[in-house]
């Protein structure tokens, strides 16, 4: 979990230069980054796709979506295809 | 009366097409958002050995082959770019250059997107002013250069391009640019910018290359331009005293075929009059509406005589219309 937020936290501060110095946890939500929106979502999905090659759908990116969240999806495959499957 | 009537147009696309599943760096379910969330199909991209004079040159070489004019009848050349071959000097000189005006002064504009309207009404000033009897008015944008190829926020719906007006001085016409209207809100200039590179933020203190990149805040830019558009229309029509109804075609600038369909509802105008080319070339800043408007009397759709209404949008915040009689 620690190695996969610290390296997720690392490519958020370079995706978005203004979130430098955000308080950044496992419960840091993705609406807290500033200037979030649903463009910006398609380049943390290729930012994760590219480091941790795991294709996160667009949906589970969204502004309520947490760092716990995400790591969670990145370490474990079943919960991904879980929560792919609940996709409408 | 004098007028600065349109004597000619041109325009120029670089030949590669990249349509948006050509978009590789992006997931398929991104690539299939770009035409849902702007009508952005395809775009154009400049060759490697091309910059943004020379696509100004095809562009203006065309535009004066239609009339059989001279380079060297030229008197004077703006060229708008927010993408300019380097930050000095102008890009319109190497333009100059390689049109072979040299009678011409060159000189560049940049208002970012809105850098055609500006342009129109500069160039429509000067002719009237009784000093020059023609000026060449170029747009031209190498977005492709300034934008990071990974960032969806910008990258996918920008396109490279120019698009060329002589403007010539007649005495008694009916025909020209009848009216023009530029505003701009400064207080705004974070919403569209490249923040490094210039004097604010220099290359040595950029901390994280995505400065240098061009940035837009997509959702302000939107209501902005919902908010503006429509406005600076009707004010640029109504202080010629013409009805909104007896303009043939608006000829607005190529973002977002929402942000086009949300100015026509707004002016109760059908948005059939809206030209419409974005979905091909994507949006090229300033080019934009020069491009649109050669394209539109190259199709028929505007003739001598007609009414058309050129409006544009973008960084500054800037914005502005002309109405002219073509």
């Amino acid at each position: 979990m620690a190695d996969t937020l610290k390296k997720l936290k690392t490519g958020i501060e370079d995706l978005f230069p203004e979130a430098e110095g955000l308080a950044f946890s496992g419960e840091t939500r993705l609406g807290d980054i500033p200037d979030f929106d649903s463009m910006a979502a398609v380049n943390l999905q290729t930012f994760i796709e590219e480091n941790f090659k795991v294709a996160i759908p667009l949906d589970l990116l969204g502004e309520d979506t947490t760092m716990k969240d995400i790591v969670d999806l990145i370490e474990n495959p079943g919960k991904l295809a879980a929560a792919e499957k609940q996709r409408p | 009366m004098r007028r600065a009537v349109i004597a000619s147009t041109g325009s120029y696309l670089p030949e590669t097409v990249v349509p948006n599943e050509g978009l590789t760096q992006f997931s398929r379910e991104a690539q299939s958002l770009i035409g849902k969330k702007t009508g952005v199909l395809a775009r154009r991209h400049a060759g490697e050995n091309q910059c943004t004079s020379d696509l100004a040159m095809e562009a203006a070489r065309t535009c004066l082959k239609k009339i059989d004019f001279l380079p060297e009848d030229i008197e004077g050349i703006i060229l708008s770019t927010s993408s300019p071959d380097r930050i000095q000097p102008a890009t319109a000189t190497r333009l100059q250059h390689l049109l072979g005006a040299g009678r011409s002064f060159a000189f560049d504009i940049n208002s970012v997107c809105s850098g055609s309207v500006y342009g129109l009404h500069l160039a429509d000033a000067l002719v009237k002013s009784g000093q020059y009897d023609n000026i060449l008015f170029v747009a031209a944008e190498v977005y492709s250069r300034f934008l990071n190829k990974k960032d969806f926020s910008t990258f996918p719906y920008f396109g490279d391009g120019a698009g060329a007006v002589l403007l010539q001085r007649r005495d008694n016409s009916s025909r020209g640019i009848l009216h023009s209207r530029l505003a701009t809100d400064g207080s705004s200039s974070e919403t569209i910018c490249v923040p490094g590179g210039g004097a604010m933020m220099p290359y040595e203190k950029i901390s994280n290359p995505r400065l240098a990149f061009f940035r837009m805040k997509g959702e302000d830019v939107l209501a902005f331009t919902l908010d503006k558009g429509p406005k600076i229309i009707r004010q640029v029509v109504s202080a010629a005293n013409i009805n909104l109804e007896d303009v043939k075609c608006f000829i607005c600038h190529q973002a977002n075929i929402n942000i086009l369909h949300g100015i026509a509802a707004e002016l109760g105008i059908p948005s059939e009059r809206f030209y419409v080319n974005l979905d091909r070339y994507g949006n090229t800043a300033s080019a934009s509406v020069l491009i649109a408007l050669d394209e539109a009397r190259e199709e028929g759709v505007i003739g001598e005589g007609d009414l058309v209404v050129t409006a544009a949008f973008g960084g500054g915040l800037s914005w502005g219309a002309n109405l002219i009689r073509i």
